[in-house]
């Protein structure tokens, strides 16, 4: 039987901390360990060992951290505050080419994947930050972009 | 690191060989902690013994080490006694004993992959273990005995006319072969056991092939049919 | 399905299409058992230690007809367990995975040397203080450390008035592996978890000495159950009540307390801490577990590990009992054991992770027993009874005596390491 976490499923048999460190985007060791101190989880325990105050504890700490979305959107922000003031990362964020002085003669096939203005950020829930176009073409185009 | 300052005052043979050892040794001299006066006048007198050397290299040159006459210095010669020659005499014809059985170092070797033939030797060395257990016979008789029953006795081969037609001529196989064949029928049907471990599946099956009732049976019988079948293609010279 | 036809045929590029087309049939991959992976049922579904461990593969061995491991014994003979003691043994957990025990329909053990000093010791525990008895078994991996705790653990059993206190892996009280709850009223953390297997270890162990000794005074545990406001000891309850009775896990720890207290209290009975895998506890200051603040929790501050250091260091003491200890060669290796026990003089400036000056203090007054290995007389005995329990092979045996076996054996076991002599009869290609 899985656990679900703010939305997210859990196996039963997966540890805690490892569990979390995993789903979560923007969640890093050191938080679940915090958090698994706070509420006085166990180091080795297992999801489903947590009691239901357990699991609206862990939400409760989870809200008040910058994960998932808030994440997402720190770093789009950072991009997009580079690219306002026209500095030259900024630019090649734009441009979708390599941010960091690597070549472009060959490879920087990464970089023509990644950078844009509206990055993804990388996670086990992508899905969710893709937007969606609305309108009769829109819903062609959402159609195509797979695809592209 | 003391063995080599000992060395250096003793014997001169020993000298240059060492001297490698020498220069590693004294930086790990410097490193660690000086404890006692005692090892202080060790180092001090070691280190006039290397500069008496190296002022002796200088004005004598470096002798050659690898000439016959250096050699000579360094060996000993062995004489054995009359019990040692009785009992070279009494050995002599007989094989050096096998570490390994030659059939188990095959299946050991079938099991291998990626050349990782310590991993494998594990394997097998749990798998007969458990057969042991089970059985409580010798493994290695239990597991030679199992290839002899499982391995098929002839295989068909296809060989090229030049003409239209292929001709499919039923061939014996060697030991080798069909201890080959049957481990590997051994090592397909462990693989619908259910334990993690390889081992425990490969143990198991052994065990039941030994008993008779792998599913590595079944192709043998049909090896055999086939080559009932095709019997008419052999040429009898 | 026209109706499906014509719509496709109208509005190519619509959504419902897809929608009302008949399901597709895939093509090319076959899949059995409508795409499920096959289940796999026949055979065992342990690893090989667990498969190996809990077949009953002894019931298959033969019969060997071997002395008991009684007190008195003379030194190098082969010994099996009473059935009293392998039941109690197996109970407090002293029978290890890895030790060859399926081979032999009864589990064999060699009296060697240092069992007579450990049998010293404990003959000597039932009339002093614990303090006096404390000992450190150390020595190179498959050595037999473990091995001579559970007979140390079988002589204790011999005697009906001793109480033991076993644990039987040490690394399970620091590596986090089980719950912990700050126990407000005791002031320490306690695990309960490990306190219910630990609690049922006792009371296996010890049913008769504990039922024995009565309470001193009157205890009252406040809302140990959800059924009863408190739970009441009065001095007709023995310590067996005590150790059975149904707390809940919060409270666990107080129990723990009373039955350490009260043991303390008796003079009647010896009792004995057994401690395996022991090096894992002292290799660091610190548990895996953190408080509140996500501060390492430190082993002081564990309701058990404090317990056992107390009686470790003798600060404090039953009035007649042992300590045992024994390493294992899993522990992660530090310098604070070894300097505890005054066999090394640890560097100034060695690391902290390597060494604890505080922690090393408290294993003053423990002495070391260093295991030797077998000597050629053992590895005779004990090869004799391998050839009798029929674990060699065939071939060995036709090519050899029984004295070149012998020969061969103790040079293969590195001169006389019990494991590898078992490894190099039964587990070899």
């Amino acid at each position: 039987m899985a656990v679900t976490i703010m939305g997210k499923a859990f196996r039963a048999k997966e540890l805690v901390t490892v569990g979390l460190k995993s789903k979560f985007y923007g969640l890093a060791k050191d938080d679940v360990q915090r958090i698994c101190a706070k509420l006085g989880l166990y180091p080795m325990m297992r999801m489903h060992q947590l009691s239901e105050q357990q699991i609206l504890g862990i939400t409760k700490e989870l809200s008040e951290l910058t994960i998932e979305g808030d994440a997402r959107a720190v770093i789009r922000q950072n991009i997009a505050l580079k690219r306002a003031i026209g500095s030259y990362s900024g630019i090649r964020h734009a441009m979708g080419l390599p941010v960091r002085g690597q070549k472009t003669r060959t490879n920087a096939k990464t970089a023509r994947k990644l950078n844009r203005i509206e990055r993804r950020g990388y996670s086990t829930y992508a899905g969710a930050s893709i937007q969606q176009e609305t309108g009769v073409f829109g819903a062609f185009k959402n159609f195509l972009k797979p695809f592209f | 690191m003391f063995r080599s300052v000992t060395t250096l005052r003793v014997s001169t043979v020993s000298l240059a060989r060492p001297l490698r050892a020498v220069s590693s040794g004294l930086g790990l001299r410097f490193q660690s902690t000086i404890k006692n006066t005692s090892q202080d006048e060790d180092t001090e007198s070691w280190l006039n013994a290397v500069k008496e050397l190296k002022a002796r290299y200088q004005s004598e040159g470096v002798p050659d080490f690898e000439s016959p006459h250096m050699q000579q210095l360094v060996q000993e010669k062995f004489e054995p006694n009359s019990e040692q020659l009785a009992k070279f005499e009494s050995l002599q014809g007989k094989p050096i004993p096998q570490k390994i059985d030659s059939v188990v170092q095959h299946c050991t070797n079938m099991i291998m992959k990626d050349g990782k033939k310590a991993k494998a030797e594990r394997i097998m060395t749990r798998a007969l273990y458990i057969v042991r257990l089970q059985l409580r016979e010798d493994p290695v008789e239990v597991l030679k005995k199992t290839l002899d029953q499982l391995g098929p006795l002839m295989e068909l081969k296809t060989y090229k006319t030049r003409v239209a037609k292929n001709l499919t001529v039923p061939v014996p196989l060697n030991e080798r072969q069909r201890n080959r064949r049957a481990f590997l029928w051994i090592i397909e049907g462990s693989e619908k056991r259910r334990s993690k471990d390889f081992a425990v599946r490969l143990g198991e099956e052994i065990i039941s092939a030994y008993e008779g009732k792998s599913s590595g049976y079944d192709k043998r019988l049909q090896m055999h049919k086939a080559a009932m079948l095709h019997r008419a293609y052999i040429k009898l010279r | 399905m026209l109706r499906a036809q014509f719509v496709r045929s109208v509005r190519p590029f619509s959504s419902s299409a897809t929608a009302l087309a008949p399901k597709a049939v895939a093509k090319g991959f076959k899949k059995d058992n409508d795409g499920k992976k096959q289940r796999k049922t026949t055979g065992s579904f342990r690893m090989f230690q667990d498969h190996v461990n809990a077949g009953q593969f002894n019931k298959k061995a033969p019969q060997l007809v071997l002395p008991a491991l009684e007190h008195h014994i003379e030194a190098n003979t082969v010994v099996t367990y009473t059935q009293l003691q392998k039941q109690r043994l197996s109970q407090v957990g002293a029978f290890k995975k890895d030790q060859f025990h399926e081979l032999f329909s009864s589990p064999i053990t060699l009296v060697r040397d240092e069992t007579k000093q450990i049998e010293a010791l404990v003959h000597n525990s039932f009339k002093t203080s614990s303090k006096e008895n404390r000992v450190c078994l150390l020595g190179e991996r498959g050595i037999g450390k473990s091995t001579l705790l559970a007979q140390a653990q079988a002589l204790i059993v011999e005697n009906p008035d001793a109480v033991m206190l076993p644990i039987s892996y040490g690394v399970k009280l620091v590596d986090g592996s089980n719950d912990y709850w700050f126990d407000a009223k005791l002031g320490t953390y306690v695990q309960p978890m490990y306190l219910k297997t630990l609690l049922d270890k006792i009371e296996y162990a010890n049913k008769q000495s504990l039922a024995k000794l009565k309470l001193s005074k009157e205890y009252t545990i406040e809302g140990a159950s959800k059924t009863r406001a408190a739970t009441k000891f009065s001095t007709e309850n023995t310590l067996l009540d005590l150790v059975k009775s149904k707390i809940d896990a919060r409270h666990r720890g107080q129990v723990l307390q009373i039955l350490i207290d009260e043991l303390l209290l008796q003079q009647s009975a010896p009792v004995f801490i057994t401690v395996d895998n022991f090096g894992s506890i002292i290799s660091s200051p610190n548990s895996a577990y953190r408080n509140v603040e996500n501060k390492p929790i430190a082993i002081e501050e564990l309701q058990l590990t404090k317990t056992l250091l107390d009686f470790i260091s003798g600060e404090k003491s039953f009035q007649k009992g042992g300590v045992i200890l024994a390493t294992s060669s899993d522990d992660k290796p530090t310098i604070t054991l070894k300097a505890g026990l005054g066999l090394v003089k640890p560097d100034p400036y060695t690391k902290k992770e390597l060494y604890d000056a505080t922690l090393a203090s408290r294993l003053a007054g423990v002495k070391p027993l260093e295991l030797a290995k077998l000597s050629k007389e053992n590895v005779t005995k004990l090869v004799e009874k391998y050839v009798e329990a029929q674990i060699f092979r065939k071939d060995e045996l036709e090519q050899n005596t029984v004295e070149q076996l012998i020969n061969q054996k103790y040079v293969i076991s590195g001169n006389g390491n019990p494991l590898e002599l078992i490894r190099s009869v039964a587990m070899h290609l």
